[in-house]
């Protein structure tokens, strides 16, 4: 045996050997001591294995279960690997990683695609084989792409499948602009084209990254950096702007950094117009930008010449060197209104590592008016390098006589509207316009959050008409751009133009209109009337003419809100947003022709959307939110055939979910605002009333077969609460079959999985409340005293919400009143927590309830407890000697002579808050032993329930009740009556409690 | 190397890290395309739907707040489920688009989780013990394997059959449970 050659280690050696925390060196000396020592391997081997690692045993699983074979498993790994290879470049190429709105963009894309022919390609389009998505913007995505006749990479860029002809032309135009400037900082373009229906247009691919991800990564640039930055931008600058062309998007996101050949190259001339040639641009004025780079006068919607990107330019510069924004407002609005009015800090104050040189010329850039900036990019890019005394433009800069090359025919605004009061306009019109539009694109979708466009020069078209439903159409170049509903809206801010007008193809062939005039020509700022005239005669010359109009333009394909049937097909499928929805389903409801497939499309949508967010505000949406969602849903099924719509509600009924049905619903209680649309539709459910009864019968009846508690519960709120279902036809219809009866027997089902009912009651509060709050009729009482009564067995927990049912004074009476009972009722609720808001309530009930005495109600609730009377028979007999025996029944109203008296309980009035007493006292007298608190909380209320009673009372007592007792006399007996009892349950329990009867006691019955 | 002090949940979130995110790619885009084939998807649209996720995982790195107490599983199977849906919808889309009617049942919620949750942990491991093969020489990584396949077997036999010394093995078991201890270290609920 070889002795070992070091000392064993020690007890404390081992323990950090074992939890693998010796440096190797020490390690290997432990190795080395445990080949040589028998008796340390001996326990090393011991301990080792008795150490129980988990990972180690699922480690163990993992590999035991093994990787799955076989040869399309081969294939699989190898794809497997690909793929690793693939995302880890992604990864480590992390400029190419976009938000997911590029993902859904480039999808859009990629969809209309030929598959490439390489693995790992994205798509084919024309010669060219797109790699991977290099970014998205408003109006196209950017891809690296392989040209493979060429063999190089290039980038393309597709414009969006989604936007409209005006989007290609400003395609096509960038395009042009681009390919017109030649110059080492302007991206160079290879090819335009157009295939597989997409636009697009090559240009080569560099390697690098935008300006934009440099100032996220490093915040901000140093001085030299921004100043060769700023002399290769405004170089480019200057060659477009000698074109007349003006970016009007100049932002670092538009700033590509070469990261090869260390230049920078302007990008994106997808909003660059010509100041001169284009006088159609400025009629319409379209304008757009990034708010945070615009220009006042751009913010303002004004006409722009080249200053505006010296401005851009400026912001530009700001951020670089500061890192910050030199406008911030409070959104859009806040942006765009900061840029005009506030006077940002110095660079050089935000900065101090910022010369005053540079921080003068960033200034100066930021002029409010154009008027102030340096005259041209040449001018900014030859400051720079220059001393602040020699710059041109400061000394020029308020006199008209700056000199500025070939570019003095721009100077001096040539673009100057020529009615002086568009200068003076106040500006907040200009906001709201900036607004609206906004709203309008990002709600679309169409545009990233950044781009605003404003459409300004707007004219005004209004419509007056005899018919306040009628809805027209207003159509440019044959399509339709615009569908007028003149219950809603009475006039369109719409691009000056020449329009025809035109009624609505959906109601012109139930009505003749004339409109005068039929074509309009809208100037900018102007308004026009159009006056639509509803003619009652039958059909006339005029409306021949329309119809064959209407042909005519059937054969464009209508479009609404630019877009058409299939594009807000599409839209619907992707949109989340109510607005959007909302829009896409109404969209839907005026292009479907119904006859086409296209309609089961669109019912489909819209059913989805209405399974999914629902109709009223128990599902997550707000208020406003789910009014527009209502409004579309009316506006749709008002328009498609009314069978569809009938089918529809039919179908959600037997197997829709809670959001669906309850459409029915809010249908049928004008809460939450209508839509002009909702009466045609609340018509057609009346008359299909008989119809949708049956249809409700089954459709509870499946859900308590298939013990969807929810859904039936809720289905019986609907049924009880809506307007124009006769609750009579309603409720005999469901009691014939036997709904009630199997509703009934579900509850006797759940009461024995209470538990289960308890949260349910506890999570749904407000569902059940809200079912109260608006519903009036006897069934839906019913249900919900059968539901109460299920609880009875339940827990203390759901007997404080039904208390809370009790007091709360927006419920229906009726309903407190049950609930009230069933707390009364149930032996394990808690007294003790609930019995101070309970007593206050139950002792004031009877001014609150509204309800009938005892004795005259119908419903089963207000049946007596005659074992109870019995029990009390006894006091009676003490209090009125003369009667031996009293026997209580229900409804006899017999007199034996003698000893014993027959008494009709129900031919006495008890009034209301006695018999609440009563009830309180029963439940108060199964306490057999109560707590301090509980003696506290009803001391006070026990002994002043005991009263004593005048002769009169006694007398008339004693006589009892005839069949001559006038109503009076029933009352009063009631009285005398009901206060026996309660007198004999307050004494009992009071003593029981070992509390004294107290001075209160014997006072007289008021 | 690959052995790490510094969880790799926290080093992904360093946009810089590329070795990091090799590690995290390779952990995951297996677990990912896996689940995705067993959810239904095709091989090619699974691979999609792996680097989707992986994106929006890296994405999201740099804000995911590491909390001890919410577990990272659940927190990718959020997003994988996500995309799950994104991707199924633009499917449906697409189909709408060219006209066929196609419109499949989305498998629901809870059996997506399950499949998740099920393969998680096994689909981890197993890519995080390939994972460590470098580390070793091959002769040591096949006994360690062997020990591991079949722990019942004694360790003398599997270092006899391997020729590797047994407290070589029992050293570099050791070293492989602490470097795969590291490697998961947040991934996985232990």
């Amino acid at each position: 045996m070889i002795q070992p050659n070091v000392q064993c280690p020690s007890g404390n050696q081992w323990a950090r050997f074992l939890q693998e925390d010796l440096d190797d060196s020490s390690c290997e000396s432990i190795e080395r001591h445990l080949d040589e020592c028998i008796k340390c391997a001996a326990d090393f081997k011991k301990q080792f294995e008795s150490l129980s690692d988990p990972l180690e045993a699922s480690l163990v699983g993992a590999l035991r279960g093994g990787p799955p074979s076989g040869a399309a498993v081969e294939d699989e790994r190898t794809y497997l690997q690909d793929l690793v290879e693939r995302i880890n470049k992604m990864g480590q190429d992390r400029a190419t990683i976009e938000m997911p709105l590029t993902q859904e963009r480039a999808a859009e894309i990629l969809w209309l695609l030929e598959p490439g022919g390489h693995p790992k390609s994205l798509g084919c389009l024309a010669h060219y084989d797109l790699i991977e998505i290099l970014g998205a913007g408003s109006s196209g995505v950017v891809f690296a792409a392989r040209d493979l006749l060429l063999e190089r990479e290039v980038a393309i860029k597709i414009l969006r499948p989604t936007l409209g002809p005006s989007a290609q032309n400003r395609f096509l135009r960038e395009a042009r602009a681009i390919a017109s400037l030649v110059h080492d900082n302007i991206v160079m373009i290879y090819e335009v084209g157009q295939d597989s229906g997409l636009a697009y247009f090559t240009m080569p691919w560099l390697p690098g990254e935008t300006l934009e991800r440099r100032l996220q990564r490093v915040t901000f640039l140093p001085e030299p950096e921004t100043k060769t930055l700023t002399k290769q931008i405004c170089a480019a600058l200057e060659v477009a702007h000698q074109r007349q062309l003006v970016h009007l998007d100049i932002k670092p996101a538009n700033i590509w950094l070469d990261s090869k050949s260390g230049q920078c190259k302007l990008l994106d001339f997808g909003l660059a117009r010509a100041v001169e040639l284009d006088t159609t641009m400025t009629a319409t004025g379209v304008l757009a930008g990034t708010p945070s780079y615009m220009s006042p006068e751009q913010a303002r919607g004004e006409e722009l010449d080249y200053r505006s990107d010296l401005f851009s330019m400026g912001c530009l510069m700001y951020r670089c060197m500061t890192g910050r924004l030199p406008f911030v407002g409070n959104g859009i609005l806040g942006t765009l209104q900061a840029i005009q009015h506030v006077e940002p800090p110095a660079p050089s104050d935000v900065n101090s590592a910022c010369s005053p040189d540079m921080s003068r010329l960033i200034s100066a850039l930021l002029a409010k008016d154009p008027l102030n900036r340096p005259a041209s990019a040449n001018q900014v890019r030859d400051s720079i390098d220059m001393p602040v005394e020699k710059w041109p433009f400061l000394r020029t800069a308020d006199s008209e006589t700056t000199n500025c090359g070939n570019l003095s025919k721009t100077k001096s605004s040539p673009k100057r509207p020529t009615n002086n009061h568009n200068d003076f306009r106040p500006p907040v019109r200009h906001f709201l316009i900036a607004l609206l539009i906004g709203g309008f694109a990002f709600a679309f979708g169409l545009m990233l959050p950044d781009v605003l466009r404003i459409r300004t020069s707007d004219g005004e078209i209004i419509i007056e008409t005899n018919d306040p439903n009628v809805q027209v159409e207003v159509l440019q170049d044959g399509q339709l751009i615009h569908i007028l509903d003149t219950s809603s809206q009475r006039s369109l801010k719409i691009a000056a133009g020449t329009y025809s007008i035109q009624p609505s193809r959906s109601v012109s062939d139930e009505a003749t209109f004339r409109i005068s005039p039929g074509i309009v020509e809208l100037t900018r700022g102007e308004q026009q009337i159009v006056k639509v005239t509803k003619i009652f005669a039958e059909a006339s010359e005029f409306e021949n003419d329309l119809k064959s109009n209407g042909k005519s333009s059937e054969a464009v394909q209508p479009i609404y809100q630019g877009r058409t049937l299939r594009q807000w097909i599409d839209t619907l499928n992707a949109e989340q947003d109510s607005k959007t929805l909302a829009m896409g389903i109404k969209a839907m409801s005026l292009l479907v022709a119904t006859d086409s497939p296209d309609l089961d499309v669109a019912v489909e949508l819209v059913r989805k959307v209405m399974r999914q967010y629902g109709t009223d505000n128990n599902f997550g949406k707000t208020d406003h939110e789910l009014r527009v969602l209502r409004n579309a849903y009316d506006e749709f099924f008002g328009r498609i055939p009314a069978e569809r719509s009938l089918e529809f509600l039919k179908c959600e009924l037997l197997n829709g979910n809670l959001k669906s049905f309850s459409y029915l619903w809010t249908l049928s209680h004008a809460t939450l605002g209508d839509s002009p649309m909702v009466e045609p539709l609340r018509k057609l459910i009346g008359d299909a009333e008989r119809e949708l009864c049956e249809t409700f019968i089954e459709a509870v009846n499946r859900r308590t077969a298939a013990n969807n508690y929810d859904e039936a519960l809720y289905l019986g709120y609907l049924a009880s609460s809506s307007h124009f279902w006769q609750p009579e036809i309603l409720q005999r219809k469901v009691a014939n079959q036997g709904m009630m009866i199997d509703m009934q027997a579900h509850y006797e089902s759940q009461r024995r999985v209470n538990l289960e009912v308890g949260p349910k009651l506890i999570r749904n509060h407000e569902l059940f409340e809200n079912a109260f709050r608006t519903t009036d009729s006897e069934l839906s009482k019913v249900l919900f005293a059968q539901f109460f009564r299920s609880l009875h067995q339940s827990n203390p927990k759901i007997m404080n919400v039904v208390a809370t049912f009790a007091t709360n004074p927006d419920l229906d009476a009726t309903v407190r009143w049950l609930a009230f009972e069933t707390w009364l009722d149930c032996p394990d609720s808690d007294v003790e927590k609930t019995i101070n808001v309970l007593l206050p309530f139950a002792i004031g009930a009877s001014d609150i309830l509204n309800i009938p005495p005892v004795g005259m109600s119908t419903s089963p609730i207000f049946q007596p407890d005659l074992g109870t009377i019995d029990q009390v028979s006894v006091e009676l007999k003490e209090q009125f000697d003369s009667v031996k025996t009293v026997k209580w029944s229900r409804n006899v109203i017999t007199e034996e002579p003698g000893e014993v008296r027959q008494m009709g309980y129900n031919s006495l009035s008890i009034p209301t808050d006695r018999n609440i007493r009563i009830q309180i006292l029963r439940r108060l007298r199964r306490v057999k032993e109560p707590s301090e608190k509980l003696r506290m909380l009803t001391e006070e209320f026990l002994r002043q329930q005991v009263h004593t009673f005048s002769e009169e009372m006694k007398t008339a007592a004693r006589e009892g009740i005839t069949k001559s007792t006038t109503s009076d006399q029933r009352k009063l007996l009631g009285d005398v009556y009901s206060q026996v009892i309660i007198n004999h349950l307050a004494l009992l329990t009071l003593r029981e409690w070992g509390l004294e009867p107290g001075p209160d006691r014997k006072n007289p019955i008021d | 190397m690959l052995s790490t002090s510094e969880s790799l949940l926290i080093r992904i979130r360093n946009r810089e890290d590329a070795d990091a995110w090799s590690r995290f790619v390779h952990l995951y885009t297996p677990l990912l395309f896996r689940w995705a084939r067993q959810a239904g998807l095709d091989a090619h649209a699974a691979g999609d739907l792996s680097q989707d996720v992986l994106s929006v995982v890296l994405q999201k790195a740099g804000t995911f707040c590491y909390d001890p107490n919410g577990s990272f599983r659940a927190w990718l199977r959020k997003i994988a489920i996500n995309q799950f849906r994104l991707y199924w919808r633009r499917r449906q889309r697409h189909e709408l688009l060219v006209g066929e009617s196609w419109i499949a049942q989305l498998p629901d919620r809870k059996s997506l989780e399950s499949t998740w949750d099920s393969g998680y942990c096994l689909a981890l491991l197993a890519q995080a013990n390939v994972a460590l093969q470098p580390n070793f020489s091959p002769p040591i990584w096949e006994a360690l394997q062997e020990w591991l396949r079949s722990p019942e077997e004694s360790v003398e036999s599997i270092g006899q059959r391997h020729g590797v010394n047994i407290w070589t093995l029992y050293s570099a078991k050791r070293r492989f449970m602490k470097q795969l201890r590291a490697n998961l270290a947040g991934l996985i609920d232990e």
